[in-house]
């Protein structure tokens, strides 16, 4: 039975109102296609997942506006439906700031040298709280974001970085009440605070590695949302947040800048208030830094074609 | 100019073992031997097709039939298992309206965000802010937070969106099944729209009256094979084919106790080849065998259509002695429905023998299932209109 005696079948029928699209002059149809793309057209290949492949950088990039988006949404949600919003950003450094200063001031006595300990617990935790914010978001951030895997196409490392993103804004927040802290205790910044910026940029490459590991192993091991937590907590305790690098002694100090957090706090407090850097302690760090880089890019990317059958 | 060209497209689903949804059973996995290497579900089966410039494509097959597993793979969202795939130019993908919408952002923000993720670029949005705004018909709730908005208001806002992406090719699934009648039009204009102007366009549709409608041509997928693709009218008839699987009501063994009973019950076409699927442009009749121990004085078969509801759409009934031959111990009876009448839509039927003291000897309720399937009513573009085609008179005097 062919196209034509299927409805020719009912001639009493009115006949098919169908758009019979050939009438339209092609010349016509054509313009106005392409008026909006500046760039010209690229051919999208499409072929199984070898066995290695590298993030694409150049298309991580042209996605950057999404990342933008999606930082500013995780931020815009972040303390809707909270009773006192946006408050917990400042409440928690100085919580914490005002616990540490009350257990390890007055009994552990930790030598911060000249600087006061709450100004030097608070350096630490400005670090460590966004750390901490961001990989507990962003290791959820597949899951909780199931709909935009499983419906669109876009470089899949851009949902952990968007949480990692985000949680600078709360970066933002601590650093404010250390200036104010700083401004208080009359501690003058010398020049090596210029350093400072690095050394979030380090923590911030940190936490994005940390963040995207757990993030595509969440995907496939709910395990993680358990592990997560727990591994935050021991990291805390070896880190030098409420204590100062100087306690671990010599031999043992380059084994304790393997946690990158090691370097880039001690590096972060030896900028803001211009105390001597210890280089082999943030080399070691940095390199950790690195190589956690590297291997969160490959579990990354090997697992990232799989997501959208997984999640 | 071809614009998507597929090669032997193949897509596996590994079945049992690949999920291990914990850590612990993956662990465990390594230590077990591997049962099942024989349960691999074949989603696409070495698909290839090429589309040319400013076509639009109807993909078309049964629920299952690697549809969405197509789409899937050409908006790179997830890989193939074998096969390539070259797709000149940027691919808009809708296979749900209002991806990544978030409750929390207000209508504005939210026009941003899904723009992002669809791929536009921010001053495109902005170019097209206006626009889309006025194409949702949501302007006095911009500011609000999407959460309060309507389903109705919700989808016409995402849609707008979407609608406003402009790319090469445009790949959609099903989205125009949502909102008000109206806005269906409008999409369906929209859509139309898109098409003339020279992009490509992949629909997916269950809705045949409205593939019919937009598309050009059609590919036929069944089991993760394409088995079919040419013009769109000849693919639809190669599917109400496929999809004349029979749904065929039987009894296991007679019941000695009633005097009559149904024993079989079947759906044919106009072409008495069993159905379940069946043009609104075709006859259609339910064919039934009847066994007769004992004829009873005045019995009725009873016949009616049920909706999806299960609702009556009409009552039927006839004296057995009119229908069925004298002494007759068993007979096949033919019940036909005439062609444009039953609108698209799922039905099913209620088979009934009755007394006229009102004693029911044989009661059959919702079998036969079946569906009557638009293959090109004016009305094709809504979702659900009824269960009657009628052909009314409008007349009217002007003052």
């Amino acid at each position: 039975m062919t196209a034509n005696s299927f409805h020719g079948s009912c001639s009493e029928n009115p006949p098919n109102r169908r758009l019979d699209i050939g009438k339209f002059p092609r010349s016509v149809i054509i313009n106005g296609l392409n008026a909006d793309q500046t760039q010209p057209i690229q051919t999208i290949r499409i072929r199984p997942r070898r066995a290695f492949e590298a993030v694409n950088l150049a298309e991580l990039w042209e996605y950057r506006e999404l990342l933008y988006f999606l930082t500013l949404r995780d931020i815009q949600i972040r303390y809707k439906q909270t009773a006192i919003g946006i408050a917990w950003v400042l409440l928690q450094p100085i919580i914490t700031t005002a616990i540490f200063t009350l257990i390890f001031a007055s009994w552990a006595r930790f030598d911060t040298g000249s600087v006061p300990y709450p100004l030097f617990a608070l350096a630490g935790l400005v670090i460590w709280l966004f750390a901490h914010g961001s990989i507990s978001i962003a290791s959820n951030s597949f899951v909780s974001n199931v709909n935009l895997v499983t419906k669109v196409y876009f470089p899949r490392l851009i949902v952990p970085l968007a949480a990692t993103f985000a949680g600078l804004f709360d970066l933002l927040f601590s650093v404010a009440i250390l200036i104010i802290l700083m401004i208080y205790y009359g501690r003058v910044p010398t020049s090596s605070v210029l350093l400072a910026p690095v050394f979030v940029f380090l923590a911030l490459i940190q936490t994005a590695a940390v963040g995207t590991f757990f993030s595509a192993l969440n995907v496939r091991y709910r395990d993680v949302k358990f592990a997560v937590p727990f591994m935050l907590q021991v990291w805390m305790i070896a880190s030098p947040i409420f204590y100062p690098a100087s306690i671990v002694s010599e031999k043992w100090r380059l084994v304790f800048a393997i946690n990158p957090l090691t370097g880039i706090i001690d590096g972060f407090r030896s900028s803001l208030f211009g105390l001597p850097f210890d280089w082999q302690l943030i080399g070691v760090s940095c390199l950790a830094v690195v190589v956690s880089c590297v291997g969160a890019l490959l579990v990354f990317t090997r697992m990232e074609d799989d997501f959208a059958d997984l999640v | 100019m071809q614009v998507i060209k597929a090669e032997n497209l193949t897509k596996e689903y590994k079945l049992g073992v690949a999920r291990h949804n914990s850590f612990r059973d993956s662990v465990a996995a390594v230590f077990r031997p591997r049962k099942n290497d024989g349960s691999i579900l074949r989603a696409l089966d070495e698909v290839s097709f090429t589309v040319g410039e400013g076509e639009t494509i109807g993909i078309i097959g049964r629920n299952g039939a690697g549809k969405s597993t197509l789409l899937k793979i050409l908006s790179r969202i997830t890989k193939p298992t074998k096969g390539t795939a070259e797709i000149r130019g940027r691919v808009g993908s809708l296979l749900e309206v209002g991806t990544g919408f978030h409750n929390e952002l207000t209508g504005r923000e939210n026009v941003y965000l899904n723009g992002a993720i669809l791929g536009m670029r921010r001053a495109e949005i902005d170019r097209k802010f206006d626009e889309i705004v006025e194409f949702s018909e949501v302007e006095r709730f911009l500011d609000t937070p999407v959460k309060h908005y309507s389903s109705g208001m919700y989808m016409r806002l995402a849609f707008s969106v979407a609608a406003h992406l402009d790319p090469e090719v445009l790949i959609v699934d099903e989205v125009l099944a949502v909102g008000d009648m109206l806005f269906q039009q409008k999409c369906l204009g929209k859509m139309d729209e898109v098409g003339r102007s020279g992009r490509t366009v992949l629909f997916v549709s269950h809705n045949l009256g409205s593939l019919a409608q937009i598309c050009q041509r059609g590919l036929l997928l069944d089991n993760g094979k394409l088995i079919s693709s040419g013009p769109i009218d000849d693919t639809i008839d190669d599917y109400l084919r496929l999809a004349k699987s029979v749904r065929h009501y039987k009894i296991d063994a007679p019941n000695p106790a009633k005097p009559m009973q149904i024993t079989e019950a079947y759906v044919t076409n106009s072409e008495g080849i069993p159905a379940s699927e069946i043009a609104h442009d075709e006859d259609l009749f339910l064919n039934f065998k009847v066994r007769i121990d004992d004829h009873k004085r005045g019995a009725l078969f009873c016949v009616a259509l049920l909706s999806k509801y299960k609702d009556r759409v009409f009552t039927e009934h006839r004296l057995v002695k009119d229908v069925v031959p004298k002494d007759a111990v068993e007979a096949e009876v033919r019940f036909g429905i005439p062609r444009d009448f039953i609108a698209p839509n799922s039905y099913s039927f209620l088979l009934q023998i009755f007394l006229p003291t009102g004693e029911i000897i044989d009661n059959n309720v919702d079998i036969c299932p079946l569906t009557i399937i638009d293959t090109g009513t004016e009305l094709s573009i809504y979702k659900d209109y009824g269960y009657v085609q009628i052909k009314p008179t409008w007349e009217s005097t002007g003052i």
